[in-house]
């Protein structure tokens, strides 16, 4: 019997890719309509979108590119039509140098501007990339002013209403984080929160788990990739990409589970084989 | 067929469509092995994104002379810094290692007092505040703190791992097992977000639109 079940251990790798090939692909031709579990990270970090005052102006800071937009394009589309719902102001520092371009592309795409009346200057401010990550960041947050001249379509700072009275850190009321490496939390966390005390709330890539320590102490709400879009898109009833994407995401996990456990019941017997 | 096909072909939107999916299939064909397709596919990308880099670059390189002739003359060092990063190409190479020093030295400056302070000294703290303040709740923050403790002990290179030390010490190995594992589920679904996202532009906006 062991020898037998030990061959479940020894799946061949094709096996799996062609599984998760089908499981990606018939949920597309023939929707599911899984059920999908809010957790309360992304609640909380729903709440703060949706409980903010009008006018209420946030630091909208992302590493993210054209090179992440497969895994959290969803996310950001979700998070652009919340702050455009709910007439939040945002400024956005982009850290990857395509990451302005990307921004101002997406805001075209989900047509803001007609939706929701988004308008450039007065609600959001696009700033152009800066190299140096960290020493940019921390350049950015002490005075805006010093670290740009001019935002990204090169209209010089002071031209632009939002930017008014909006000089460093201290006059935004929140940052929203969005970042595609899991270390990349420590870097928000030491600049905006260690040091001038803003709370974030911030979505990842699939890295939830490097943002859970710092639930509750600097991150108020947190949401992953386009699992916590759909999230977001149920609880704003904002229907979009991430929604789309559930029924293959979640027949995959749990085709990648049934394929970890067949795999340790082999590895399992093996043992048991070779002991006996 | 074919008419369908020039007709839903003849928007820039179902070319672009159509070229992604040429890509998207060249990267997927890796799975079988290295070959041209995919190789072309690869450069494309590397080509394109480096293209991309190169122009922000050079925009944001103007734009600080902009900021120069606009009176703004402290915009000047950071120029002369880039331009000495070059002279390590000449005899003066010397000169090379101050923009580096500065950077490095900048860098760690900007960081590491606020490293203590957010990832250790709070955290610790945070741990330890949790049993009190039952947050999360009680379950998760005792849980938290004994992770953490035993987690710290494992690393305890100066004792021999013997005794309740080896038992501590293969608690901790658990603990730390999960927290890998959970992290290595989530880049798998990274990856698999990844591939959902390619397959719906070759299936939901491209195939099924074409047929």
């Amino acid at each position: 019997m062991s020898k037998i079940l030990g061959k479940l251990g020894r799946i061949p790798w094709w096996a799996y890719y062609i599984t998760i090939f089908v499981t990606v692909i018939i949920p597309m031709i023939f929707p599911l309509g899984l059920p999908l579990l809010i957790e309360p990270m992304t609640q909380r970090y729903f709440d703060v979108l949706d409980t903010a005052p009008a006018g209420t102006i946030v630091l909208y800071s992302s590493t993210q590119g054209f090179d992440s937009e497969k895994v959290t394009g969803p996310i950001t589309e979700a998070n652009l039509k919340l702050l455009a719902k709910n007439n939040i102001k945002f400024v956005y520092e982009p850290w990857s140098a395509d990451g302005a371009i990307y921004a101002a592309v997406l805001i075209d795409r989900l047509n803001l501007d007609e939706t929701y009346g988004l308008v450039y200057g007065e609600d959001y401010v696009l700033m152009p990339f800066l190299a140096g990550m960290e020493s940019a960041m921390a350049a950015g947050a002490s005075d805006f002013r010093v670290a740009y001249s001019q935002d990204h379509f090169g209209h010089p700072i002071n031209s632009l209403p939002l930017m008014e009275n909006l000089y460093n850190i201290d006059d935004v009321d929140f940052v929203i984080w969005g970042y595609t490496h899991c270390t990349h939390i420590d870097i928000a966390m030491r600049q905006y929160y260690t040091l001038y005390g803003k709370e974030l709330i911030t979505y990842t890539s699939g890295c939830a788990s490097s943002a859970a320590p710092y639930f509750d102490k600097g991150v108020i709400g947190f949401a992953d990739a386009a699992y916590g879009a759909a999230q977001l898109e149920i609880l704003g009833e904002i229907p979009g990409s991430g929604l789309k994407r559930m029924d293959p995401r979640t027949l995959t996990i749990l085709t990648s589970v049934v394929f970890v456990v067949i795999a340790n019941i082999g590895y399992f017997a093996d043992r048991q084989g070779r002991k006996n | 067929m074919l008419p369908i096909l020039i007709e839903a072909l003849a928007t820039n939107e179902a070319i672009t469509l159509l070229f992604q999916t040429i890509l998207i299939f060249g990267m997927l064909s890796f799975l079988w092995k290295t070959n041209p397709y995919y190789t072309v596919t690869e450069q494309m990308m590397i080509g394109g994104r480096t293209a991309v880099f190169f122009l922000v670059m050079l925009e944001g390189i103007i734009g600080v002379f902009g900021d120069i002739a606009a009176g703004m003359v402290w915009r000047i060092i950071p120029v002369v810094m880039g331009v000495l990063f070059f002279v390590g190409l000449t005899r003066i190479r010397w000169a090379g290692r101050y923009p580096n020093a500065i950077i490095t030295g900048g860098g760690l400056g900007v960081l590491f007092g606020l490293s203590l302070r957010a990832q250790i000294v709070d955290q610790m703290a945070s741990s330890i505040m949790a049993l009190v303040t039952f947050n999360p709740d009680p379950i998760s923050g005792v849980i938290i703190f004994v992770g953490t403790i035993l987690t710290v002990s494992y690393f305890l290179y100066t004792y021999k791992q013997e005794g309740p030390l080896a038992w501590t010490s293969r608690i901790a190995r658990w603990f730390m097992a999960i927290s890998f594992g959970n992290m290595w589920a989530q880049i798998i679904f990274y990856r698999l977000d990844g591939l959902i996202a390619c397959m719906k532009i070759v299936v939901q906006d491209f195939l099924l639109r074409l047929f």
